[in-house]
């Protein structure tokens, strides 16, 4: 793989919806610069621009301003498209829409098929896609015979047999429960450590922000944060103040400091926590 | 309850049949239903009854299933009967008051029923031992040639796929959208026949709306995974014809002549 210091670049890009009765400036110039391996939590309220980016990002929609870099390939150039959607690939919010085969086979095969790739290296390809998420038993499966958890690692098995580079969540746990959203964040893990994937996860849950290495706040179609997850959440006022919770523990440090028992706010994790914790009882 | 209807009738299996390429089993199938058309000797009628219920026998299906298929019409089948027996003319063979029963009627009577349930029989053996997506794929591939003359052939053929793979969804909302309705206290299926459909709208119109969603969100995520119609998309499922097909085709090529011989020297 070639080695780019950024995989995913965008600069001043903005984004306007013109087809509701007053344009909507979704996306605001924001600039930034997405390398390979990494793994991001985008957080923002409701309406904020989260998903509005994320489709810039793989070329779902066009900027209307400023331009979306993908492995030094714009996204503004249509014969680049495939390129760019086949290395950026996305799952979404309701994993009932997003599966088009009749079994999960077939569905995975879906995104080689439409790359063009032949009948012998697709059938190797969802093998390896369905072996990477641990879903190999549910490979003649029909879809609605699926838990929600199920149809999401099919949702990241099909994008992986298209050889992705990154991988865009869309509030893909939102409509999962606990244990369902652990599954699918520990896959997402394996394949960020192993594989080297870029994994943006734009979710709601706090909680799962601490799993990554970078935390985004867009607030308004702007970034406002742009941190390691410590960093970012350190600042509890500031994040309370954009309508976002911080992670449980990091509010209990952030209140231990207000009555006076720690300088400062530096865990994010229960254990981080801990250790602070007894520090201060020492 | 609205969740038990079974979409398509595959009979799960590995017989020869069930191996057979899909377009060898739809290709032959339609021919044979013209041949049945054409054949008018009872005897070449009931072999190929016996045609067909012997492949029954070598796909490993129980003949059960050929009946279920055949329960729905067999009212049809009584009533065409009872109609060829008794209306028409020619040399009668008993009379009775008023009614007459001729020989033609009853030769006729015979044909025609033996004839519709060897055409159900033999079109519910495919559906039986074909997946309907394998039928869809030997559809895309037969129509081929039509695309030509701009005949849509993939898109049909996609179609067809989403709406395999969403009957089994729809159905499950469809359920969930009646007991939400009912839980407002909406009674659903009594009352005479206005009424009761006009109890269907409350539930047709989520199921619409909630479609339309599904729709779009569906449109976006094939667009992200590359999906850009049918120009240089290749299948994991290749139809292949092997020497499976081969056979079946001279088989059937040898039937049907034995059925027309006997048609026309017995
Ligand atoms: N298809 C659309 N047409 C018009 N306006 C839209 C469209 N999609 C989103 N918007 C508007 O753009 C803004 C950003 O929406 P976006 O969906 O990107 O937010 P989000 O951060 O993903 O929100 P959520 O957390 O609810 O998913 C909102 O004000 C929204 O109303
Ligand atoms: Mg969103």
């Amino acid at each position: 793989m070639k080695s780019i210091d950024s995989l995913i670049k965008t600069n001043d890009v903005s984004y306007v919806y013109l087809n509701s009765i007053n344009p909507i400036k979704a996306v605001n110039k924001i600039s930034l610069s997405i390398k390979q391996g990494e793994y991001i939590a985008m957080l923002g309220r409701n309406g904020s621009g989260k998903s509005t980016f994320a489709r810039l990002l793989n070329a779902l929609l066009l900027p209307s301003e400023g331009e979306v870099i993908v492995l030094s390939k714009n996204a503004a150039n249509e014969d680049d498209l495939w390129f760019i959607r086949k290395r950026v690939g996305m799952i979404f919010q309701n994993p009932d829409n997003q599966i088009i085969g009749t079994t999960v086979e077939e569905d995975i095969a879906f995104g080689p098929e439409n790359l063009g790739v032949i009948q012998q290296e697709i059938k190797s390809r969802v093998t390896q896609a369905l072996t990477d998420v641990g879903i190999l038993d549910l490979r003649e499966r029909a879809p609605h015979m699926l838990s929600g958890g199920q149809k999401q690692k099919v949702g990241i098995a099909a994008i992986l047999a298209m050889h992705p580079m990154c991988i865009i969540m869309d509030e893909s746990t939102s409509m999962l429960d606990p244990l369902g959203r652990e599954e699918l964040l520990k896959v997402v893990s394996i394949l960020n450590k192993k594989e080297k994937i870029t994994i943006i996860n734009i979710t709601h849950h706090m909680e799962e922000a601490t799993f990554a290495n970078r935390v985004i706040i867009i607030d308004n179609g702007k970034i406002v944060e742009d941190g390691t997850p410590a960093e970012v959440f350190t600042d509890v006022d500031k994040i309370t103040k954009i309508g976002l919770d911080v992670p449980q523990v990091t509010l209990l440090l952030h209140k231990l400091k207000k009555a006076g028992y720690l300088k400062k706010v530096d865990a994010i994790t229960v254990k981080q926590a801990y250790e602070r914790i007894v520090q201060i009882l020492e | 309850m609205i969740k038990d209807i079974t979409l398509g009738q595959y009979l799960p299996g590995n017989s020869i049949i069930h191996r057979l390429d899909p377009r060898t089993k739809l290709l032959m199938t339609v021919s044979f239903m013209m041949v049945l058309f054409i054949l008018n000797s009872i005897l070449s009628l009931i072999i190929s009854m016996v045609i067909v219920l012997s492949c029954y026998h070598i796909a490993g299906i129980s003949y059960k299933y050929a009946f279920k298929g055949i329960k729905p019409v067999l009212y049809v089948i009584v009533f065409t009967v009872i109609l060829n027996v008794f209306f028409t003319s020619g040399a009668p063979l008993l009379v009775w008051k008023f009614i007459t029963i001729s020989k033609e009627g009853v030769n006729s009577a015979i044909l025609v029923s033996l004839r519709v349930l060897t055409l159900i029989t033999s079109a519910s053996i495919m559906t039986y031992t074909t997946t309907p997506i394998m039928l869809t794929d030997a559809i895309e591939k037969l129509f081929k040639p039509l695309k030509k003359i701009k005949v849509p052939v993939h898109e049909m053929a996609m179609m067809m796929t989403i709406a395999l793979r969403f009957i089994p969804t729809l159905i499950d909302e469809t359920d969930k959208i009646m007991k939400a309705q009912a839980a407002r206290g909406a009674d659903i299926g009594t009352g005479n026949i206005i009424q009761r459909a006009k109890s269907f709208i409350p539930i047709l119109v989520p199921l619409f709306i909630s479609s339309f969603k599904r729709a779009d969100d569906l449109a976006i995520a094939m667009e992200s995974r590359c999906y850009r119609g049918g120009e240089g998309r290749t299948s994991m499922r290749v139809l292949k014809f092997t020497n499976k097909d081969l056979f079946a085709f001279i088989a059937f090529v040898l039937f049907t002549i034995i059925l027309f011989v006997l048609q026309f020297f017995i």
